[in-house]
């Protein structure tokens, strides 16, 4: 892949890799944005790396979920208390952002595998065996994670009085 | 249901976002990286050189006629089936057992 191909891969999978990131980092977009730029720089430097195993797309979200994991356990080390709290935009509409904080809101009751889960499954449209490579786990646990943090988005769902049917 | 319901109200919540220069500041990024190498990968000539020298050593050692004493064995394996032993049979049973291992075991490295 040359730089020409690569700057066509950065226009297609921008949009969905930073919605990916910017709800695992539950709002926060400056941060997601970060994540998003450490990736695709990590992605054009080991280009060569990139093997017909898997889609283009699969390998970047693979290289975003590990600079994700890097920066949480840094995070978590320099900073006592959680840094990760829900953040609104200030130039966001009303609404929008209300919209936003109910999913933001959904997402804290999961935990960072089961957020990754169920984000990649419903919202970017990944089969199991793509989650399964991008977050480094057998397709069964990904199933399992997506078992549960179905569970706790419905009990969440039904607590909030958001439940349909 | 409750799938329908979680499907349901991550999909409302799916946003567009917008470009905001992202590409552009990633790009201006790029300029002062080195660019990347053609990816070159080394499989098929291994594999080539592999054949080559496994056909070679396959016609100096006379693998021909192994193959085909072997093949004759297997078939006196069948002709005296009914002189089969428990033993005989369980090592067979584990062979297999263990060339589905090996051949699994190939496919899920594959795959990762």
């Amino acid at each position: 892949m040359n730089r020409k191909e690569f700057e066509l891969q950065v226009q297609i999978n921008q949009e969905p890799l930073r919605r990916f990131l910017r709800n695992l980092c539950r709002g926060d977009a400056a941060l997601a944005d970060d994540i998003a730029q450490e990736a695709f720089i990590k992605a054009f430097l080991h280009l060569e790396t990139f093997g017909d195993r898997s889609t283009f797309s699969t390998w970047l979200f693979r290289i975003a979920y590990n600079c994700f994991c890097d920066n949480k356990r840094a995070a978590e080390r320099y900073s006592p208390v959680e840094v990760e709290k829900l953040t609104v935009i200030a130039s966001e509409k009303a609404d929008q952002a209300f919209d936003h904080q109910e999913l933001y809101l959904a997402m804290d009751q999961l935990n960072t595998k089961e957020r990754t889960a169920l984000l990649l499954f419903y919202m970017e449209e990944k089969s199991l065996k793509e989650i399964a490579v991008i977050a480094r786990m057998p397709v069964n646990t990904v199933k399992a994670h997506l078992s549960r943090g179905r569970l706790h988005v419905s009990e969440h769902l039904k607590a909030i009085g958001h439940e349909r049917g | 249901m409750k799938e329908d319901n979680v499907k349901a109200f991550l999909n409302s919540h799916k946003e567009t976002l917008p470009e905001d220069g992202f590409n552009a500041r990633l790009f201006n990024t790029l300029d002062f990286l080195p660019q990347p190498k053609r990816s070159t990968s080394k499989s098929p000539l291994i594999i080539g050189i592999s054949s080559g020298i496994g056909f070679l050593l396959f016609v100096l050692f006379g693998g021909y006629s192994v193959l085909l004493n072997g093949l004759s064995s297997i078939g006196q394996v069948f002709v005296n089936i009914h002189a089969l032993t428990p033993d005989v049979l369980t090592a067979c049973i584990m062979l297999g057992l263990a060339f589905i291992a090996l051949i699994r075991f190939a496919a899920h490295s594959y795959n990762n």
